[in-house]
Protein backbone atom coordinates (compact mmCIF):
# COMPACT_ATOMS: atom_id res chain seq x y z
CA UNK A 1 0.00 0.00 0.00
CA UNK A 2 2.89 2.10 0.29
CA UNK A 3 3.04 3.04 -3.23
CA UNK A 4 -0.61 4.28 -2.53
CA UNK A 5 0.82 6.80 0.25
CA UNK A 6 3.46 7.74 -1.61
CA UNK A 7 1.42 9.81 -4.10
CA UNK A 8 0.39 11.78 -1.07
CA UNK A 9 3.73 13.40 -0.17
CA UNK A 10 1.70 16.16 0.81
CA UNK A 11 -1.52 16.85 1.58
CA UNK A 12 -4.45 16.78 -1.00
CA UNK A 13 -7.32 19.42 -1.44
CA UNK A 14 -10.62 17.24 -0.49
CA UNK A 15 -13.79 17.90 -1.38
CA UNK A 16 -15.91 16.75 1.65
CA UNK A 17 -19.17 15.65 -1.09
CA UNK A 18 -16.26 13.62 -2.90
CA UNK A 19 -14.72 12.27 0.25
CA UNK A 20 -18.25 11.41 1.65
CA UNK A 21 -18.65 9.25 -1.57
CA UNK A 22 -15.11 7.83 -0.82
CA UNK A 23 -16.89 6.32 2.53
CA UNK A 24 -19.92 5.20 1.13
CA UNK A 25 -17.80 3.10 -1.91
CA UNK A 26 -15.19 2.32 1.11
CA UNK A 27 -18.79 0.43 3.02
CA UNK A 28 -19.98 -1.12 -0.68
CA UNK A 29 -16.51 -3.01 -1.12
CA UNK A 30 -16.51 -4.01 2.25
CA UNK A 31 -19.79 -5.31 2.18
CA UNK A 32 -20.13 -6.53 -1.60
CA UNK A 33 -17.24 -8.80 -1.73
CA UNK A 34 -16.07 -11.64 -0.17
CA UNK A 35 -12.91 -11.43 -2.91
CA UNK A 36 -10.82 -9.22 -0.78
CA UNK A 37 -7.98 -8.67 -3.66
CA UNK A 38 -10.14 -7.41 -5.79
CA UNK A 39 -12.24 -5.02 -2.38
CA UNK A 40 -8.39 -3.65 -1.78
CA UNK A 41 -7.62 -2.60 -5.31
CA UNK A 42 -11.08 -1.42 -5.93
CA UNK A 43 -10.96 1.13 -3.21
CA UNK A 44 -7.25 2.00 -3.84
CA UNK A 45 -8.22 2.73 -6.95
CA UNK A 46 -11.07 4.88 -5.61
CA UNK A 47 -9.00 6.92 -2.95
CA UNK A 48 -6.62 7.79 -5.60
CA UNK A 49 -9.43 9.13 -7.95
CA UNK A 50 -11.28 10.72 -5.15
CA UNK A 51 -8.80 12.35 -2.68
CA UNK A 52 -6.29 13.26 -5.62
CA UNK A 53 -8.26 13.94 -8.60
CA UNK A 54 -5.18 15.36 -10.30
CA UNK A 55 -4.25 11.66 -10.07
CA UNK A 56 -7.09 11.33 -13.06
CA UNK A 57 -4.88 11.18 -16.01
CA UNK A 58 -2.36 9.32 -14.49
CA UNK A 59 -4.65 6.72 -13.58
CA UNK A 60 -6.02 6.81 -17.30
CA UNK A 61 -2.10 6.46 -18.48
CA UNK A 62 -1.26 3.41 -16.18
CA UNK A 63 -4.24 2.04 -14.75
CA UNK A 64 -3.27 2.12 -10.44
CA UNK A 65 -5.14 -1.64 -10.11
CA UNK A 66 -2.51 -2.70 -12.42
CA UNK A 67 0.59 -1.10 -10.71
CA UNK A 68 -0.72 -2.15 -6.89
CA UNK A 69 -0.45 -5.75 -8.05
CA UNK A 70 2.93 -5.23 -9.45
CA UNK A 71 4.38 -3.11 -6.29
CA UNK A 72 5.40 -5.20 -2.96
CA UNK A 73 7.58 -2.64 -1.45
CA UNK A 74 5.36 -1.67 1.51
CA UNK A 75 8.49 -0.15 3.35
CA UNK A 76 8.82 3.72 4.41
CA UNK A 77 5.33 4.24 4.87
CA UNK A 78 6.04 7.04 7.91
CA UNK A 79 8.14 8.71 5.35
CA UNK A 80 5.42 9.76 3.03
CA UNK A 81 2.31 10.06 4.87
CA UNK A 82 0.48 12.98 4.82
CA UNK A 83 1.44 14.27 8.21
CA UNK A 84 0.48 17.96 7.42
CA UNK A 85 -3.20 16.85 6.95
CA UNK A 86 -3.13 14.46 10.16
CA UNK A 87 -1.87 17.41 12.63
CA UNK A 88 -5.28 19.26 10.89
CA UNK A 89 -7.29 17.10 13.54
CA UNK A 90 -6.41 18.56 16.37
CA UNK A 91 -10.08 19.58 18.46
CA UNK A 92 -10.96 18.35 21.43
CA UNK A 93 -13.85 15.49 20.86
CA UNK A 94 -14.97 15.15 17.18
CA UNK A 95 -17.26 13.28 14.93
CA UNK A 96 -19.71 10.76 16.24
CA UNK A 97 -17.96 6.95 16.21
CA UNK A 98 -18.91 6.09 13.16
CA UNK A 99 -15.70 5.64 11.23
CA UNK A 100 -17.86 5.23 7.50
CA UNK A 101 -21.47 6.64 8.11
CA UNK A 102 -22.57 9.89 8.93
CA UNK A 103 -20.20 12.97 7.58
CA UNK A 104 -21.20 16.08 9.46
CA UNK A 105 -21.34 17.61 12.09
CA UNK A 106 -24.98 18.83 11.33
CA UNK A 107 -26.31 15.82 10.21
CA UNK A 108 -28.58 13.23 12.73
CA UNK A 109 -28.96 9.66 12.41
CA UNK A 110 -32.03 8.31 11.51
CA UNK A 111 -33.15 5.15 13.14
CA UNK A 112 -34.91 2.76 11.07
CA UNK A 113 -33.07 2.05 7.89
CA UNK A 114 -30.32 4.04 8.53
CA UNK A 115 -28.21 1.65 6.60
CA UNK A 116 -27.40 1.71 3.16
CA UNK A 117 -30.15 0.51 0.41
CA UNK A 118 -27.17 -0.21 -2.08
CA UNK A 119 -25.48 -1.92 0.14
CA UNK A 120 -28.78 -4.29 1.25
CA UNK A 121 -29.21 -4.92 -1.91
CA UNK A 122 -25.97 -6.89 -2.03
CA UNK A 123 -26.81 -9.06 1.02
CA UNK A 124 -29.90 -11.03 1.72
CA UNK A 125 -29.06 -11.70 5.26
CA UNK A 126 -28.45 -8.55 5.94
CA UNK A 127 -31.93 -7.33 4.08
CA UNK A 128 -33.77 -9.88 6.39
CA UNK A 129 -31.62 -8.67 9.69
CA UNK A 130 -32.21 -4.87 8.55
CA UNK A 131 -36.18 -6.22 8.39
CA UNK A 132 -36.47 -8.13 11.21
CA UNK A 133 -34.81 -5.46 13.75
CA UNK A 134 -36.79 -3.23 12.41
CA UNK A 135 -40.01 -5.04 13.40
CA UNK A 136 -38.27 -5.77 17.17
CA UNK A 137 -38.43 -9.53 15.88
CA UNK A 138 -34.56 -10.75 17.18
CA UNK A 139 -35.29 -14.20 17.58
CA UNK A 140 -34.48 -14.99 13.93
CA UNK A 141 -32.13 -13.13 13.11
CA UNK A 142 -30.04 -13.51 15.95
CA UNK A 143 -30.07 -17.42 15.53
CA UNK A 144 -28.29 -16.23 12.02
CA UNK A 145 -25.68 -14.21 13.17
CA UNK A 146 -25.03 -16.71 15.68
CA UNK A 147 -24.16 -19.43 13.24
CA UNK A 148 -21.21 -17.01 12.09
CA UNK A 149 -18.93 -18.15 14.30
CA UNK A 150 -14.40 -19.51 14.04
CA UNK A 151 -11.69 -17.95 12.74
CA UNK A 152 -12.71 -17.24 9.00
CA UNK A 153 -16.56 -15.91 10.01
CA UNK A 154 -16.40 -13.46 13.49
CA UNK A 155 -15.61 -9.92 11.07
CA UNK A 156 -19.64 -11.25 9.50
CA UNK A 157 -20.45 -11.49 13.02
CA UNK A 158 -19.57 -8.12 13.45
CA UNK A 159 -21.23 -6.89 10.71
CA UNK A 160 -24.23 -8.25 11.55
CA UNK A 161 -24.33 -7.64 14.17
CA UNK A 162 -24.15 -3.77 13.95
CA UNK A 163 -26.63 -3.90 11.05
CA UNK A 164 -29.02 -5.36 13.44
CA UNK A 165 -28.54 -3.04 15.94
CA UNK A 166 -28.66 0.01 14.18
CA UNK A 167 -31.97 -1.12 12.60
CA UNK A 168 -33.62 -1.62 16.14
CA UNK A 169 -35.97 0.88 17.24
CA UNK A 170 -34.73 3.26 20.11
CA UNK A 171 -35.60 2.83 23.83
CA UNK A 172 -36.39 -0.88 24.23
CA UNK A 173 -36.85 -1.43 27.64
CA UNK A 174 -34.58 -4.04 29.34
CA UNK A 175 -37.58 -6.49 29.64
CA UNK A 176 -37.29 -6.48 26.47
CA UNK A 177 -34.03 -7.82 26.06
CA UNK A 178 -34.54 -10.40 29.32
CA UNK A 179 -37.46 -11.89 27.71
CA UNK A 180 -35.95 -13.42 24.78
CA UNK A 181 -35.23 -16.81 25.62
CA UNK A 182 -32.43 -18.13 22.53
CA UNK B 1 -29.01 -15.22 26.38
CA UNK B 2 -27.18 -16.54 23.56
CA UNK B 3 -23.71 -14.56 22.67
CA UNK B 4 -24.97 -12.72 19.57
CA UNK B 5 -27.68 -11.79 21.55
CA UNK B 6 -25.48 -10.28 23.78
CA UNK B 7 -23.41 -8.44 21.54
CA UNK B 8 -26.06 -6.82 19.68
CA UNK B 9 -27.25 -5.98 23.06
CA UNK B 10 -24.37 -4.17 23.86
CA UNK B 11 -23.74 -2.31 20.76
CA UNK B 12 -27.74 -0.88 20.58
CA UNK B 13 -26.37 0.42 24.23
CA UNK B 14 -23.52 1.79 22.87
CA UNK B 15 -25.38 2.60 19.66
CA UNK B 16 -27.79 4.72 22.33
CA UNK B 17 -24.69 6.10 24.49
CA UNK B 18 -23.45 7.70 21.33
CA UNK B 19 -26.88 9.12 20.46
CA UNK B 20 -27.14 10.63 23.28
CA UNK B 21 -24.09 12.61 23.03
CA UNK B 22 -24.70 13.91 19.52
CA UNK B 23 -22.42 14.11 17.00
CA UNK B 24 -20.73 18.01 17.14
CA UNK B 25 -17.44 18.87 19.10
CA UNK B 26 -17.11 17.95 22.62
CA UNK B 27 -17.81 21.38 23.28
CA UNK B 28 -21.64 21.46 22.48
CA UNK B 29 -22.60 18.29 23.86
CA UNK B 30 -25.10 18.91 27.19
CA UNK B 31 -24.04 17.87 30.70
CA UNK B 32 -27.35 16.01 29.98
CA UNK B 33 -26.35 13.76 26.95
CA UNK B 34 -22.94 13.50 28.58
CA UNK B 35 -24.98 11.84 31.81
CA UNK B 36 -26.85 9.90 29.55
CA UNK B 37 -23.87 8.31 27.66
CA UNK B 38 -21.92 7.13 30.52
CA UNK B 39 -24.85 5.68 32.03
CA UNK B 40 -25.59 3.63 28.93
CA UNK B 41 -21.70 3.10 28.53
CA UNK B 42 -21.38 1.62 31.99
CA UNK B 43 -24.14 -0.39 30.60
CA UNK B 44 -23.01 -1.40 27.35
CA UNK B 45 -19.43 -2.16 29.19
CA UNK B 46 -21.28 -4.54 31.65
CA UNK B 47 -23.18 -6.81 29.10
CA UNK B 48 -20.32 -7.35 26.71
CA UNK B 49 -18.14 -8.09 29.41
CA UNK B 50 -20.51 -10.85 30.82
CA UNK B 51 -20.98 -11.72 27.42
CA UNK B 52 -16.91 -12.24 26.80
CA UNK B 53 -16.90 -14.30 30.03
CA UNK B 54 -19.33 -16.85 29.08
CA UNK B 55 -18.62 -17.49 25.44
CA UNK B 56 -14.67 -17.58 25.61
CA UNK B 57 -13.73 -17.84 21.82
CA UNK B 58 -16.03 -14.88 20.72
CA UNK B 59 -14.09 -11.61 20.05
CA UNK B 60 -17.03 -9.82 19.25
CA UNK B 61 -17.56 -8.55 22.63
CA UNK B 62 -14.36 -7.05 23.00
CA UNK B 63 -14.42 -5.39 19.78
CA UNK B 64 -17.36 -3.31 20.71
CA UNK B 65 -16.17 -2.45 23.55
CA UNK B 66 -13.90 -0.58 22.04
CA UNK B 67 -16.70 2.43 21.58
CA UNK B 68 -17.12 1.75 25.28
CA UNK B 69 -13.14 2.81 25.86
CA UNK B 70 -13.65 5.61 23.28
CA UNK B 71 -16.65 7.29 25.53
CA UNK B 72 -16.09 5.87 28.86
CA UNK B 73 -12.93 3.88 29.98
CA UNK B 74 -10.35 5.14 28.21
CA UNK B 75 -7.30 4.28 26.37
CA UNK B 76 -5.58 1.84 29.16
CA UNK B 77 -9.32 -0.09 29.19
CA UNK B 78 -9.16 0.42 25.30
CA UNK B 79 -5.80 -1.65 24.81
CA UNK B 80 -6.37 -3.66 27.34
CA UNK B 81 -9.65 -4.98 25.66
CA UNK B 82 -7.92 -5.05 22.24
CA UNK B 83 -4.92 -7.21 23.63
CA UNK B 84 -7.95 -9.82 24.85
CA UNK B 85 -9.89 -9.58 21.36
CA UNK B 86 -7.10 -10.38 19.30
CA UNK B 87 -6.53 -13.39 21.38
CA UNK B 88 -9.00 -14.61 20.28
CA UNK B 89 -9.02 -13.27 16.65
CA UNK B 90 -5.88 -12.08 15.97
CA UNK B 91 -6.93 -10.03 13.01
CA UNK B 92 -10.49 -9.19 13.93
CA UNK B 93 -11.44 -6.17 11.91
CA UNK B 94 -13.51 -4.51 13.60
CA UNK B 95 -11.64 -4.30 16.65
CA UNK B 96 -8.49 -3.09 14.82
CA UNK B 97 -10.57 -0.38 12.90
CA UNK B 98 -12.32 1.26 16.27
CA UNK B 99 -8.93 1.01 17.99
CA UNK B 100 -7.43 2.52 15.21
CA UNK B 101 -10.12 5.22 15.73
CA UNK B 102 -9.34 5.28 19.64
CA UNK B 103 -5.73 6.04 19.04
CA UNK B 104 -6.64 9.16 16.44
CA UNK B 105 -5.39 12.63 18.23
CA UNK B 106 -8.65 13.80 18.58
CA UNK B 107 -8.90 11.22 20.67
CA UNK B 108 -6.80 9.20 22.80
CA UNK B 109 -3.40 9.40 20.22
CA UNK B 110 -0.22 10.89 21.37
CA UNK B 111 0.60 12.35 18.05
CA UNK B 112 -0.95 12.66 14.98
CA UNK B 113 0.88 9.50 13.45
CA UNK B 114 -0.08 7.40 16.36
CA UNK B 115 -3.43 5.95 14.44
CA UNK B 116 -1.97 6.09 11.18
CA UNK B 117 1.17 3.76 12.86
CA UNK B 118 -0.98 1.14 14.92
CA UNK B 119 -3.11 0.40 11.70
CA UNK B 120 -0.09 0.49 9.22
CA UNK B 121 1.72 -1.95 11.33
CA UNK B 122 -1.37 -4.23 11.19
CA UNK B 123 -2.05 -3.39 7.81
CA UNK B 124 1.65 -4.14 6.53
CA UNK B 125 3.04 -6.42 8.44
CA UNK B 126 0.96 -8.58 10.26
CA UNK B 127 -2.33 -9.06 8.35
CA UNK B 128 -2.22 -11.74 5.95
CA UNK B 129 -2.38 -10.78 2.32
CA UNK B 130 -6.17 -9.86 1.20
CA UNK B 131 -7.81 -10.34 4.80
CA UNK B 132 -10.38 -7.53 5.50
CA UNK B 133 -8.14 -5.93 7.61
CA UNK B 134 -5.67 -4.95 5.32
CA UNK B 135 -8.52 -2.11 5.02
CA UNK B 136 -8.34 -0.38 8.17
CA UNK B 137 -5.04 1.38 7.19
CA UNK B 138 -7.58 3.07 4.20
CA UNK B 139 -10.12 3.68 6.53
CA UNK B 140 -8.18 5.63 8.78
CA UNK B 141 -6.88 7.80 6.31
CA UNK B 142 -9.99 8.69 5.18
CA UNK B 143 -11.42 9.23 8.30
CA UNK B 144 -8.19 11.46 8.45
CA UNK B 145 -8.99 13.37 5.44
CA UNK B 146 -12.48 13.54 6.01
CA UNK B 147 -11.97 15.46 9.48
CA UNK B 148 -9.47 17.82 8.11
CA UNK B 149 -12.50 18.64 5.29
CA UNK B 150 -14.90 19.20 7.88
CA UNK B 151 -12.68 20.70 10.61
CA UNK B 152 -13.83 24.76 11.64
CA UNK B 153 -10.24 25.22 11.88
Amino acid sequence: MSHLLRKFSKPPTIDPHRLQDGLDHLELCEMASNNHTRQQQETERFIVLQISPSLQQQEEETPLVAAATAVEDDEDLDATIPVATATAVTPAGGAARRQATASSQQETRCRSGNTDSKLMALDPLAQTIQREAASSRMDTFVQEIGKFCGKEAWDMRAKYCFIASENLPWNLPDAWWDDLVL
Amino acid sequence: MASATQCVRGEYLTDMAWEARGTGWSSTVTSQGRQEMSRLLEQSRDVLLHAASLFEEDPTPYAILQYVALGLSGRAAGEDWLAKCLVRDPYNYRALLSHSNLLMQKWYGRSAMESVDFAGRYTENKCPKNHPSQMVLISVLLEQYRDAAWSPL
